[in-house]
């Protein structure tokens, strides 16, 4: 309760009027370190994890959109609100790295005034400078947030050769007797088009689509692979959510804010569109069918042999929970430890943890077994019994079947004939599968 | 992390609230009796909409938050008793915007809640009875239905 | 069922006409339905009505202060905010004190400037910190002459909309009722003027009411 009353008296004194389209709809505060979901709705980094369920799918908090991995952070959506609202983001910061330390537990910390996309050698930089962060938390946890600051500056400071973090610093002192307000003008008026690129084709971003990874396109830069899945041209990285719905919101600010230019590139691109709409249609449908089947998990829980690393995401791709094989960092000493999914162990996936791990391709990952007393409790929990025996009904997973020959014979049986007639190599495979999967 | 947004949150609910909501409806978090403010329960009014049976009624609401809003949504609570078929005997609401596995979403605000319920007063869901004697009156006697409903709305007059 | 799943899921959910029932007539932040997003209004316009908020800016604001000064400014100017004056009071002698201080040292080494500034430095942020209000108020006073006095927006919400006024927030009520009663053609007898709920005494002023800019006041008709 203390802290609620120290952050109203703070949000009092802040002088920047946020706009909607701005403030994240769960903590409807302004949006900090900002994620954009697969469905294009944005919310800020915390309140995303918090709505995450650790059991099963996750929904959108707008639109309930189902969705299995937690996305990374917006970095181009980050710089552009820091830019936007330098004094409230600030604030948020220290409000959100107060409750951090207080849980241990830190959400990733972006370079706020490198202007590329955040490439991998900044990743491991800003982990860095996290470090030295982390050490401050443990003294200095019980004073003042001021104070903090005030500590953590000069290593933030001398990390970064000097930048202009001292400055933004200096903006919350000022905030507290009240900018005029041509000033804060200014500070809206600091956007500008080199903020709000598409990764690909370097101009103004419009439909703008955040992959999984966050990086930002145009709806129309995004090259949709026929077979695999979308993969983000920067990083590499998969996005497993199905091809990603614009942001609408964001697209509303850019609209607005560079109409002239926005017209101008909606122009050249419709007519572009034109020409190629037949082919793109078919390819984006193409994709969206096929990733239906391979990129949502949502039946997860009716597949009996599916493991649950409940609570457990993936650092890699951001897989929550982890399904399948888990794989667990032995050497990051992090509370919320490192851990991969099968699919990203195989890749070597170099990232960074999702919360600030220290983790380096250095450390040894184990696998994971996932606890059978739980699996069973979870099949109660969720009512699996029926589910299993309403998939056998339908009769059209033949996995499904195969999967529960002890409980019902009958349909066993049916299916054991049924794979007499295809190859015989591929009944062995599931039968072997079987005997893994109940010996673990 | 695990730390509760809910009271950050119903601050900011409270502060936008205080500054636009639509008219009749009364929402605040309720005051203890040693004068300090409980966000975590909120007492508010529905007045009935204009123009239906539940018109001229001003209807006490209580808003039980957990911490874990806005993940879960809040419980709703008329007064025991209360005459509609969607809601319980204990006075709990049946929405489903208010169904943690159905409608509720963390982005819906206590406004929207609000009006929801407003909405729902007048047009009653069949298919999810929550109480016997409403929803039996619902389906078999309109006119008796209609008598109680402007009879409930008489018992809660606006506070002026 | 009051079925908001069904609304598009690409539209802003925070609009909240969609949930508005239809046949309640409310002037919403967003009071122009044509633009097909006007709460954007506010980023485009950021300079505009900091104070007032840009989303209501075609309301009409109506300034107490102006049509009371021509005539009765001595009678009903009631002095300023007594928690203010305090404050400010507080603050003033602990500057001044530093000023002094330092005054007194620079006299007797000028190599101890330096330090005096880091001390004063030092509570000034401190009392930024703890408190911000008092700060900022203090920082009014000084860009403003010394008899300005505190002044807020209030609204005032009737069935059919929204009216805003600038009072003073120490300035009673009844002021502001009669001057409304005046400007819808009602009697003020027939008027309830309620805060959260609960009814508004004449007496009662804004501050008393810890009320904050663009706080709404409901206004209902009674029953004749």
């Amino acid at each position: 309760m203390e802290d609620q009353t120290v952050l109203t008296v703070k949000s009092n004194a802040e002088p920047e009027k946020i706009s909607h389209s701005f403030r994240c709809c769960i903590c409807l505060d302004l949006l900090y370190k900002p994620i954009v979901l697969s469905c294009g709705h944005i919310s800020c980094f915390w309140c995303v994890h918090r709505s995450m369920n650790g059991l099963r799918e996750s929904h959108c908090p707008i639109c309930r959109r189902p969705y299995n991995h937690f996305p990374s952070i917006c970095v181009m959506l980050h710089r552009l609100l820091l830019k936007m609202y330098p004094i409230a983001y600030k604030m948020r910061e220290i409000e959100i790295l107060e409750d951090e330390r207080r849980y241990d537990f830190f959400s990733p910390q972006l370079d706020n005034h490198a202007c590329g996309p955040l490439v991998d050698n900044e990743c491991h930089h800003l982990n860095d400078s996290m470090q030295f962060s982390g050490i401050f938390c443990g003294s200095s946890s019980k004073t003042g947030s001021h104070e903090n600051m005030e500590q953590l500056q000069p290593v933030s400071v001398a990390m970064k050769n000097g930048t202009s973090e001292q400055s933004s610093i200096e903006g919350i002192t000022v905030a507290g007797k009240k900018l005029p307000p041509n000033e804060l003008n200014d500070n809206c008026k600091q956007i500008s088009i080199v903020d709000v690129l598409c990764t690909a084709c370097k101009q103004l971003l419009i439909r703008p689509v955040v992959l999984n990874c966050g990086h930002v396109y145009c709806e129309t830069c995004i090259i949709t692979p026929t077979v695999q899945q979308l993969k983000c041209e920067v990083c590499q990285c998969l996005n497993p959510n199905g091809f990603p719905k614009v942001c609408l919101e964001l697209d509303q600010f850019l609209e607005e804010q560079f109409s002239k230019e926005y017209a101008l590139r909606r122009d050249v691109i419709l007519n572009h569109e034109f020409a190629t709409m037949c082919s793109m249609g078919a390819g984006k449908s193409g994709f969206i069918s096929s990733s239906g089947a391979k990129g949502e998990h949502s039946s997860w829980l009716a597949d009996a042999h599916s493991k649950v690393h409940v609570g457990v995401g993936c650092d890699s791709c951001g897989m929550y929970p982890i399904f399948g094989d888990g794989y667990r960092c032995k050497d990051c000493k992090e509370a919320s430890g490192f851990d991969l999914c099968r699919d990203c162990y195989i890749t070597r996936s170099k990232l960074p943890g999702r919360f600030n791990q220290q983790h380096t391709p250095e450390h040894r990952l184990e696998l994971v077994e996932s606890s059978i007393f739980f699996d069973m409790m979870m099949r109660y929990v969720t009512g699996q019994r029926e589910d299993r025996s309403a998939a056998v009904v339908r009769a059209d997973d033949v996995f499904e079947e195969n999967g529960s020959p002890a409980t019902l014979p009958d349909n066993a049986q049916e299916s054991a004939s049924g794979a007499l007639t295809t190859p015989t190599t591929n009944s062995d495979n599931l039968t072997d599968q079987n005997n893994t999967d109940s010996a673990s | 992390m695990s730390g509760g947004i809910a009271r950050g949150r119903l601050a900011e609910e409270r502060k936008s609230w205080r500054k636009n909501h639509p008219h009749g409806f009364v929402a605040k978090p309720e005051t203890l009796p040693d004068g300090s403010v409980n966000l975590m329960v909120w007492h508010c009014t529905i007045p009935g909409k204009a123009g239906t049976d539940w018109e001229g009624g001003f209807f006490p609401l209580t808003l039980h938050f957990s911490e874990d809003y806005p993940s879960k949504p809040p419980k709703c609570k008329f007064p025991q008793g209360f005459f509609h078929p969607n809601v319980y005997p204990s006075g709990t609401v049946c929405l489903s915007i208010l169904n943690e596995d159905n409608g509720w979403r963390p982005a819906i605000t206590v406004k929207q809640i609000l009006v929801g319920i407003q909405d729902l007063l007048d047009q009653p869901n069949p298919a999810d009875p929550a109480q016997t004697e409403g929803y039996h009156l619902f389906i078999q006697d309109a006119a008796e239905y209609k008598r109680r409903v402007r009879q409930q709305a008489k018992q809660y007059p606006a506070l002026l | 069922m009051a079925d908001l799943t069904e609304v598009d899921d690409l539209e802003p959910l925070f609009d909240y006409r969609r949930v508005q029932p239809h046949n309640l007539v409310f002037l919403d932040d967003d009071d122009t339905p044509p633009i097909p997003c006007p709460k954007r209004t506010k980023v485009l316009n950021p300079a505009v009505g900091k104070k007032v908020g840009v989303d209501i800016k075609e309301l009409e604001v109506v300034d107490c202060e102006e049509e009371e000064e021509e005539e009765e400014e001595e009678d009903w100017l009631p002095p300023p905010p007594k928690v203010m004056v305090q404050k400010q009071l507080v603050e003033d002698s602990a500057i001044k004190e530093l000023r002094l201080k330092k005054q007194e040292l620079v006299s007797f080494a000028k190599s101890a400037d330096d330090v005096i500034r880091a001390v004063e430095e030092s509570v000034k942020r401190k009392l930024d910190s703890s408190m911000p209000a008092a700060l900022e108020a203090e920082s009014e006073k000084v860009s403003k002459p010394a008899v300005e006095r505190a002044k807020i927006v209030v609204s005032i919400q009737d069935k059919g909309g929204l009216k805003q006024f600038r009072v003073y927030a120490d300035d009673k009520f009844e002021r502001l009722f009669e001057m409304y009663a005046d400007k819808v053609n009602l009697d003020q007898e027939n008027l309830v003027f309620c805060f959260d709920g609960d009814k508004i005494g004449p007496e009662a002023t804004p501050a008393s009411l810890e009320m904050e800019d663009n706080d709404i006041i409901e206004v209902h008709t009674k029953k004749t």
